[in-house]
């Protein structure tokens, strides 16, 4: 090959690698491989004696140039379209790769199996040890798992679920971010009022936004994800209000659902199906990032 | 001014318009460079259409549902030694659009125009 053909070709890939720059993968690879088989097309079209090499190198030159504009437009127009589709979410699965994207799966899956082993392991545990070791960093590593695993079911999925169920899985999110809040900065201030305040306003955080998110998620959905989205979003609340009920109506107290008992067995089940839901969550995740786009 | 969704540009009639030409005489695919090179033939350009304007005119056509673009066999490439190419093809909507466009313009369609040597490449 020439080596002016040749430098004429690498300056048209530098342009074409710097325009894509930042740009969701599959876009970014598929405008540069596109270019580069016009121009490997455009060096082996030279009819014997016909062109020269030097003609080509030009000709190379001129369509780089006189495509300047339309290179910036296009990338602005697909920038665009991204900002479109994401609506006020500036996250987007094609800002990510599909090897991020599996970790992120990989981190939910594990998460959410650390916490249902984590949930069964208080019946084994007496609760008059806490708090442990195990019991502060347990909760932080599953919440920062779950954070990951969610962020990337909402990039995969977000086109897919809706508004609503965008919402549900912010408020999901939203509930992670204050459980790890609450064993990461609320362990670390000192007591007090403010440190009391906190802590309540993360531990309805923690315990209340799932509900409706999992409703919204359930909206969403179809099939068995839909089924256990609405199961936890029904027990959730009915572990909240049973031990009233049975009080009042029933009077009965059973120790499985005081608050000052071992295991409360309802939140049990609540956080139980909510971290299988979101195993299974990071699981899908992780299939779909597997898939060729 | 921005232009309206379903309104299309000169160079974008002139692909569908191109493409349609090779697709009755049973060439129902083609990639970006032929096409440049096809569009340089008929007369209208003097030069090979510019690498973004081109591209940037058939990734236009595909979001508006005119065009689909796949990406050619591994094997078929390999086997040439060449690199893959993306390969287009028109959709079904595309000829009333090329008509409406015309339409509107009120310029004849230049399908006639096309050299047949064009077609094998």
């Amino acid at each position: 090959m020439n080596t002016t053909v040749q430098a004429a070709s690498a300056l048209t890939r530098a342009w074409v690698r710097l325009y894509t720059a930042r740009l969701p993968e599959t876009l970014r690879n598929s405008r540069r491989a596109e270019v580069d088989a016009d121009l490997w097309e455009h060096q082996h079209d030279r009819p014997a004696g016909r062109i020269t090499a030097g003609t080509t190198a030009t000709e190379i030159v001129l369509r780089t140039c006189l495509g300047l504009f339309d290179d910036l437009a296009w990338r602005s127009d697909v920038l665009r379209e991204i900002r479109h589709s994401n609506n006020s979410w500036r996250i987007s699965m094609l800002r990510f790769t599909s090897r991020q994207m599996r970790w992120m799966g990989l981190a939910g899956l594990v998460g959410g199996l650390l916490w249902a082993i984590d949930l069964l392991t208080l019946f084994v545990r007496r609760r008059t040890d806490f708090p442990t070791t195990f019991d502060r960093v347990v909760p932080v590593v599953v919440a920062a798992l779950l954070l990951t695993g969610l962020l990337g079911f909402l990039t995969i999925y977000r086109e897919r679920i809706g508004r609503k169920g965008t919402i549900g899985v912010s408020l999901l999110i939203a509930s992670m971010a204050s459980f790890f809040l609450a064993n990461t900065l609320l362990a670390a201030l000192p007591a007090g009022a403010g440190r009391s305040m906190l802590g309540v306003v993360l531990s309805i955080g923690f315990a209340i936004l799932p509900i409706p998110g999992f409703v919204l998620i359930g909206l969403a959905l179809k099939g068995p994800a839909r089924a256990g989205a609405f199961l936890v979003a029904v027990v959730g609340p009915l572990g909240m209000v049973l031990p009233s009920i049975l009080a009042k109506y029933g009077q009965v107290d059973p120790p499985w659902l005081r608050g000052d008992s071992p295991v409360n067995l309802t939140y049990f089940v609540y956080f139980a199906l909510a971290a299988a839901w979101l195993a299974a969550a990071g699981y899908s995740t992780y299939r779909q990032a597997q898939r060729p786009v | 001014m921005r232009r309206k969704p379903d309104q299309l540009l000169p160079l974008e009639v002139e692909i569908l318009e191109a493409a349609l030409a090779l697709e009755s005489r049973g060439v129902t695919q083609f990639h970006g460079y032929s096409l440049a090179k096809l569009l340089k033939q008929r007369g209208d350009h003097r030069l090979l259409t510019a690498h973004g304007t081109l591209y940037r005119a058939l990734h236009r056509l595909e979001s508006a549902g005119l065009i689909e673009a796949t990406w050619e066999d591994h094997q078929v490439a390999e086997s040439e030694s060449r690199p893959r190419r993306r390969m287009y093809r028109l959709l079904g909507a595309a000829e009333p659009a090329v008509r409406r466009a015309r339409a509107i313009t009120g310029s004849r369609s230049t399908l006639g125009t096309l050299e047949p040597d064009l077609e094998s490449r």
